[in-house]
Parts: structure tokens; sequence; C-alpha cells
């Protein structure tokens, strides 16, 4: 079976702002210094991102919610920074009401092509509320 | 610091209430509005019991225990998987285990994590592996 292939949603800029990153770390209950790990899992809530899944969910009436999380780390953020980060999507091939999101943050130098300084995949389970189904 | 071997388990975490405010908290700092996460008829009318927590509010304690367990140690990998989502207002608990300490060629050690979260209850809600790199004169 071929896999299913991803789906470009937008390069996005992912700003690590002093300010923002420690808000998220107080959030967690966390020190802002290392910046935290999932901080970069924010830009899923880009807009871009958010009509893309809004557009999938509406298909299927279903909301979203985050089944799985997996992250690769080459390395840290740095702190006052922006760095990019190109996200896409696919679809499983066996569950129709699962997708993934991916995000790969590109290092300073926007290095295309080379390892991404970190990749990060949320699976995403479209939940129908099937008990109020007719 | 207790030499660390295959099999070393760490000190569970104290429970985490996660509340309302922890959550709304988690929503601004991440920009997650989603609103099963907030609002209670929402998440009803979605076919879920009540509010859920972020699953990445999760993992991001996930992390956190991680680095108190082992400071001096980076991280190279993390992955989490929900089998039951929390109740806005249940609490967490967190367990890990080192499963494999491998050396490297430079002289340091890959570790890896086997991750437990559960709930008030004691109910496992989320299941994790870790992979975290010692430096030599760590």
């Amino acid at each position: 079976m071929s896999e299913a292939q991803w789906t470009e949603i937008a390069a996005l800029d992912l700003s690590t702002a002093r300010a923002q990153v420690r808000a998220f770390a107080a959030a967690l209950g966390a020190p802002e210094e290392p910046v935290p790990a999932t901080f970069a899992f924010t830009v899923f809530s880009h807009p871009s991102v958010m009509e893309t899944l809004a557009r999938l969910a509406g298909e299927r009436s279903a909301v979203l919610v985050h089944q799985a999380q997996d992250f690769v780390y080459s390395g840290e953020l740095e702190a006052d920074r922006h760095y990019t980060v190109l996200v896409d999507w696919k679809s499983h091939e066996e569950r129709a009401d699962r997708l993934t999101l991916r995000g790969r943050v590109q290092d300073l130098q926007g290095t295309a092509g080379g390892t991404p300084l970190q990749e990060f995949r949320a699976e995403i389970v479209l939940f129908e509320n099937r008990e109020s189904a007719p | 610091m207790t030499a660390l071997a295959a099999g070393h388990r760490f000190a569970d975490t104290p429970l985490a209430i996660l509340g309302p405010d922890d959550v709304a908290a988690y929503a601004e700092a991440s920009g997650d509005h989603n609103p099963i996460h907030l609002d209670e008829q929402a998440a009803r009318a979605a076919g879920l019991p009540g509010t859920i927590v972020h699953g990445m509010l999760i993992m991001g304690r996930l992390e956190g225990a991680i680095r108190s367990w082992l400071p001096q140690a980076r991280l190279a990998r993390l992955s989490t998987r929900f089998v039951k989502p929390l109740a806005v207002g249940d609490g967490i608990v967190i367990g890990g285990r080192i499963v494999r300490l491998r050396p490297q060629e430079d002289g340091g050690s890959e570790l890896l994590l086997r991750l437990t979260v559960a709930n008030g209850a004691g109910t496992m809600i989320c299941v994790g592996e870790a992979a975290l790199h010692l430096d030599a004169e760590a």
C-alpha cells in the first residue's frame, strides 16, 4: 500500500520572544530556560493550521482531540530568535478519523533540506459525537 | 547522584491538580483555544464527559519531570500516547524508569526512559518514551 503524501500547510514564523516563552513556561510550571521543548508545538495554533484542521473536522462534524505526540530534537531553541517551521499534514491510510500534523523547525541559517533542528508530530483524532447522531 | 542503570525507577512526581485556571493559562500561552478544553457545554456537545486537559500541557509536565530527574541530560526524543483523556480538575502523577543505558562513542551514554502518567485515581492516562544523552562528565 502506498503511503499517504504530506500536504503542505505553510512555512510559519516561530518567535521565541522572551515574554512569550516566559508565559508558556509559567503555564507548564517550568523554568523559562531552556526554552521548553514543547514550545515549538505552539505553531500548530497558527490561524493557517487551525483553518486547515477546522475544514477537515467540519467535513466530518468532528472535534479535534490530540491522541499522540512525537518529538525529535537535534538542538534546543534559543530565546529571542525567529525560526521558520515547515508545517504539513497527512491522513492515515487505515484510520479515516486520524491525521498527523508535522512541524519541522529549520535552524537559524534556514538550511533547507537538511536535518531539522526539531521535528514534531501530533496524531489527531477527528472525534465524532456518535451518541447524539440520529 | 545514584548510579544510573537499566531498571532504575525515579520517584513518582507528587500529584499535580490541573484545574480550569491551569488549562486557561495554557490555552492563552499556547494559542490552543479548542473549546473542548475550556467550555463544559461544548465538550459535552462533542460527546466528551466534560472539558479535558490539553495533551500538550501534560506532555510539557512530562518534560518538566524528566528535567527534574535528570537535569544534566539532554533530551533527544520524547513520545507520548494518550489512552484516556484527563478531565479538567483531575490530577496527574508521573512515573519513569530507565529501560536501557547504552555507552556512546563520545564517552557519554544514551538513556531510554519509559514514562507513565496516571490520573488522581491512579488510572493510566498516558504512556511515553524519552531518549536522552548524558555527557561523559555527567
